[in-house]
């Protein structure tokens, strides 16, 4: 045993600058760097998507050529998922389980400083991506996000760049998810057992296992596919011995539960704000619980309906499609659940609780676009038409994105103390809603009719519908402007909010984020004795 | 986790300050075995298919969810205890098996909870004495330690002489 004295009364603060960011440990700095990362990257992916509808908004080739469009096509999508919703989401995993759970911290504050400060050397090693093959005079990646084999083994040195860029995201990924499950399962106040956690780090524990689970898969599958580009094996080269739809089969094993790991925080998000905006507790809580879990089983094991096409046997595309039409019970039950949570509720309709309803009545609706996809006939004629980008684009702009600005809204009056301006927020809500709408249901029509995607042009007889597709897609990508304006404003200053802005909080959720200040108050000290003993 | 010691007439001699843990190490066992299973099981299918290269990912990956709860099982078994008695406070804090004391006159010594220059980082807990400053109860929630600072006020309070009389 040492014995030792108490230090001096030093007078050193925190680091200041960028330093306090660089080095932060504090979950609620890196959620706050996680957000903006978040919202630089959906301002980036935002873009390519403009562009692409630009492109698209008459037939010809008018302002991009085809691989620059594919590549835009690819990153727009590998932005959004990976740089985008993946990041938001843990941005207010970061913020708000341990305020939830009743923990000071993360239970690993240097892994999260460091499964964030990965994201920006990856969103840089994506720009390279894009600039490298027209620095060296070779083709973009134009593969898709899905980066299938011959494709992605013949494309140029860009396609190099994004599989360390997955790499990267990976790890982040991971590292962030083992942060989350080992904090939910160790650090939870006492006495709250696993059911009386709130449905949003339930979402997140679930979702944190899923990416433990799934994503070694894409990790080695693109490490399969770096060695058949330069190490001489052929994984996935037929004339080798391999075969391509093995990559098929590794990337849609991560690919499908990875839609859940971007849908099931958004469920969280709702399961918060549908009971404190109807005033009632969380109608059947358990069973909600049990049935997200459900979908995440369920959710590993049909990831083969994304390539009926490939040419499985009858008895292996009838297990996926039968699988896949079992998903919706998990998921009808969730939207159910929901509903009964307002059913002869005290409803308000602040921005939250519209984009709330919002989602679902939108999210059903890819469901029923879901469960037609899932059937094969019908499959194989929707397979690889504009009726598939519209499915999953209302699938994880309501499902994901909405979800994520529910919580934006639901949160910042916790976040920054000020409360946002509700008519803004309902000038946002509805503005992206209908030009969302405007934007991807007339894509349901062209699908169906046969247009194909990842194509540069179209056949002029698809005209009217890529008009109003991308005259609404302009209107949707515009409104984030308001989004941004709202955040700004609100950071800056405006009402002040409680320490629980939403009188529902108290009836409807059990978290504990609402018992701290909004934000803790603020202490200035001429020398300020912050002091550590070692 | 605040511990509060009393002894037969209710009176505090004893703080114990350890990091709050939901799960036993038992239960961290199982719930790392359980998903070794399930991922190493994923990774052994496909490696039947060819992809061997899942394998070292799993592997790796395993490594660092098995090392992060050992990390955070181990510091479970840290603890700051702060003994009180009418001539002595003793801080020992004991982290990772390295035991360190720290000794205060609680005549003299005063108990500050202050916030941190960043509004929204914890508020700190520290006993000063004479121009020395200790810092306590990092791993305390903000609550815990406004509840610590109070019982450790209140103890001081009667502890000193004049309060007595």
């Amino acid at each position: 045993m040492s014995t030792d004295v108490a230090h001096d009364a030093h007078h050193h603060g925190p680091p200041a600058g960028f330093r306090r960011w660089l080095f932060s440990t504090n979950h609620k700095d890196i959620g706050t760097m996680y957000l903006i990362f978040a919202l630089v990257m959906l301002f980036l992916g935002g873009a390519s998507a403009m562009m692409l509808r630009a492109e698209l908004l008459y037939p010809g080739i008018q302002i991009l050529n085809p691989d620059l469009y594919n590549n835009l096509l690819t990153n727009h999508a590998l932005i959004m998922v990976f740089g985008m919703v993946m990041p938001a989401a843990a941005g207010m995993a970061n913020w708000m389980i341990p305020m939830q759970i009743g923990a000071p911290d993360m239970a690993l504050p240097r892994l999260n400083n460091l499964s964030f400060w990965l994201l920006p050397f990856a969103g840089t090693m994506l720009i390279i991506s894009m600039i490298a093959p027209y620095i060296w005079g070779d083709t973009p990646v134009n593969t898709g996000w899905t980066l299938y084999p011959p494709l992605s083994v013949q494309a140029g040195i860009g396609m190099d760049f994004s599989i360390f860029t997955l790499h990267i995201l990976g790890i982040s990924s991971i590292l962030a998810s083992i942060n989350i499950v080992t904090t939910i399962i160790n650090m939870r106040a006492p006495g709250m057992g696993w059911m009386d956690m709130p449905l949003f780090v339930w979402a997140w524990f679930l979702t944190g296992l899923l990416l433990i689970m799934v994503m070694p898969v894409l990790a080695g599958g693109v490490t399969m596919l770096l060695f058949d580009r330069h190490f001489g094996t052929a994984f996935f080269d037929a004339a080798g011995g391999g075969d391509p739809v093995l990559f098929q089969h590794l990337f849609w094993f991560f690919g499908h539960p990875e839609v859940y790991v971007l849908l099931l925080p958004s469920i969280g998000v709702l399961g918060l704000i549908v009971p404190t905006f109807s005033r009632k507790p969380l109608f059947a809580y358990k069973p909600l619980v049990y049935s997200m879990m459900l979908l995440c089983a369920l959710g590993m094991v049909v990831w083969a309906h994304h390539q009926y096409t490939v040419g499985m046997s009858e008895a292996v595309t009838n297990y996926f499609m039968i699988g896949t039409i079992l998903i919706s019970i998990p998921v009808g039950y969730m939207l159910f659940s929901f509903i009964f949570t307002m059913w002869r509720g005290s409803m308000t309709f602040e921005t939250p609780m519209l984009f709330a309803i919002a989602i679902v009545l939108m999210f059903s609706f890819a469901g029923v676009t879901g469960v037609m996809l899932a059937v094969v006939p019908a499959d194989l004629q929707y397979h690889d038409t504009y009726f598939v980008v519209a499915h999953f684009h209302y699938a994880l702009i309501p499902g994901a994105v909405f979800g994520l600005y529910a919580g934006v809204f639901y949160w910042l009056p916790k976040w920054t103390g000020n409360m946002y301006d509700e008519k803004l927020g309902k000038i946002f809500f509805w503005w992206t809603t209908i030009s969302f709408n405007l934007t991807f249901f007339p894509q349901h029509f062209s699908g169906l009719a046969g247009m194909p995607r990842r194509i540069v042009d179209y056949s002029p007889i698809f005209l009217e519908f890529n008009f109003i597709s991308s005259i609404s897609a302009f209107a949707f990508g515009a409104s984030h402007l308001l989004f941004l304006y709202i955040i700004i404003k609100t950071i800056r200053g405006g009402e002040k909010a409680g320490d629980m802005p939403w009188d529902g909080a108290q009836v409807g959720t059990t978290g504990l984020e609402w018992t701290v200040p909004s934000p803790p108050p603020f202490h200035t000290f001429e020398e300020p004795p912050v002091l550590k003993a070692k | 986790m605040l511990i509060t010691e009393r002894d037969e007439f209710g009176k505090t001699f004893r703080f114990i300050i350890r990091p709050n843990r939901s799960i036993g190490k038992k239960g961290l066992i199982i719930f790392f075995s359980l998903i070794c299973v399930f991922s190493i099981g994923i990774a052994l299918r496909f490696w039947l298919l060819g992809a061997w290269m899942v394998m070292p990912m799993v592997l790796l990956e395993m490594g660092i969810l098995g090392s992060a709860f050992y990390l955070v099982e181990r510091a479970s078994r840290d603890t700051e205890t702060i003994d009180l008695s009418e001539n002595l406070l003793r801080v020992t804090r004991n982290v990772k098996s390295v035991v360190d004391e720290w000794q205060f006159q609680p005549y003299w010594v005063q108990v500050r909870l202050f916030n941190d220059q960043i509004s929204w980082y914890p508020k700190h807990l520290c006993l000063r004495s004479h121009g020395k400053e200790l810092e306590i109860g990092q791993c305390l929630t903000d609550e815990e330690r406004e509840e610590l600072s109070e019982s450790l006020n209140h103890e001081l309070r009667i502890m000193k002489p004049a309060e007595r009389i």
